[in-house]
């Protein structure tokens, strides 16, 4: 079996290091997700998650956007369970 | 006898369903299992680049796992631990008439990759009907009937019938044609299709050795023609839509021949 070329195993080589960089600033990441019902007052209180968190919201719509702010869909202040998303 | 990859299928399918509380859905798992369904451990990609697109983010850790496992193994997991894969594997036994589907078809997942998972998300937001998890047939399979059994089959909206519809057309085609799905619409397949050419992990057979009986072509759950890419030498892996299934080494005659590049 002919080995893999030269510059495929270079390709292969840039990608892991790609991959590990990709994984490394995701961990540092963070986002600022506003609470919903806050702004009554002119006050907006947010909490700042992690990409980790973030990927985990994603799953279930925890997160939404509205225009450039992300707003939390469920009360992070209480442990939540599992949940299911609506699609 | 059960081959070691049904055993593997079978594990993969009984050990991602099976998270009663603890979940690891920060990390996602490059197979087609909804992340919705209760009883998952992770998350699956294609969800969360469809969310990550309505938000206009990059999904840092959900692109880089995709790629470090697509790098180290290719599309292993697509034949070995899929359990959408698995169902095709197992509808397919039916026994019926069997077609192949034409080569250009192969095309339509990429399509599907980039409009209904990155492009209509990032345009219409991430809760938008036209994104590819609003018709997923793993998700309708894991999520969608089971809320329909348990709210007792009460009126569907559309999009809910919408849903169930695919998922009837895909498994009634699996039945007619190998791995249908895959080959068609799986957007991780997509994902993953280039870094098969890319990743660590080869089939290894003695492509010297090979007379060409197409016995692995016959095996192919993926109508690839592994023999082609044999008889030239070249790992049978090395190619867009092959799962990795090994399939085309387990019927190989000349598997256990060395030959000057085996040791």
């Amino acid at each position: 079996m002919k080995n893999k070329p030269v510059y495929l195993r270079i390709l292969t080589l840039a990608g892991l290091i790609v991959a590990l960089a990709l994984l490394l600033v995701g961990s540092l990441r963070f986002y600022k997700v506003y609470e919903t019902g806050t702004e009554e007052f002119g006050i907006l209180t947010f909490y700042k998650i992690g990409e980790p968190q973030m990927v985990v919201d994603s799953t279930f719509h925890g997160v939404v956007r509205k225009g450039e702010k992300f707003y939390s869909t469920y009360d992070r202040s209480k442990p939540r369970g599992k949940t299911a998303c609506p699609t | 006898m059960v081959s070691k990859r049904r055993i593997s299928q079978i594990f993969s399918l009984i050990l991602l369903h099976s998270s009663w509380g603890l979940e690891l859905k920060w990390l996602c798992n490059p197979v087609l299992s909804c992340h919705s369904c209760v009883l998952s451990w992770f998350a699956c990609p294609i969800g969360v680049f469809v969310q990550y697109s309505g938000y206009h983010l990059f999904p840092y850790i959900a692109i880089g796992t995709v790629l470090l496992v697509g790098l180290l193994l290719g599309k292993l997991l697509c034949g070995w631990v899929c359990p959408f894969g698995f169902l095709q594997d197992l509808l397919y036994k039916i026994p019926t008439r069997k077609f192949i589907l034409p080569r250009w078809t192969g095309n339509i997942k990429y399509l599907v990759l980039i409009i209904m998972v990155f492009l209509l998300p990032f345009f219409l937001g991430e809760e938008t009907m036209y994104s590819f998890c609003r018709i997923c047939p793993a998700s309708a399979l894991q999520v969608t009937l089971p809320n329909m059994i348990s709210s007792g089959f009460q009126a569907a909206p559309l999009a809910t019938v919408v849903k169930l519809s695919v998922l009837v057309v895909v498994l009634l085609i699996v039945i007619f044609s190998s791995r249908a799905f895959c080959k068609v619409l799986c957007p991780i397949g997509a994902l993953l299709a280039p870094l098969n050419f890319l990743s660590f992990w080869t089939v290894k057979l003695p492509t010297d050795n090979c007379v060409p009986c197409q016995k692995c072509d016959k095996a192919c759950p993926a109508d690839n023609s592994p023999s082609k890419r044999i008889s030239a030498g070249k790992a049978p892996n090395r190619s867009l839509d092959c799962v990795v299934c090994h399939e085309c080494r387990s019927v190989c005659p000349k598997k256990n021949r060395k030959n000057r590049y085996n040791q």
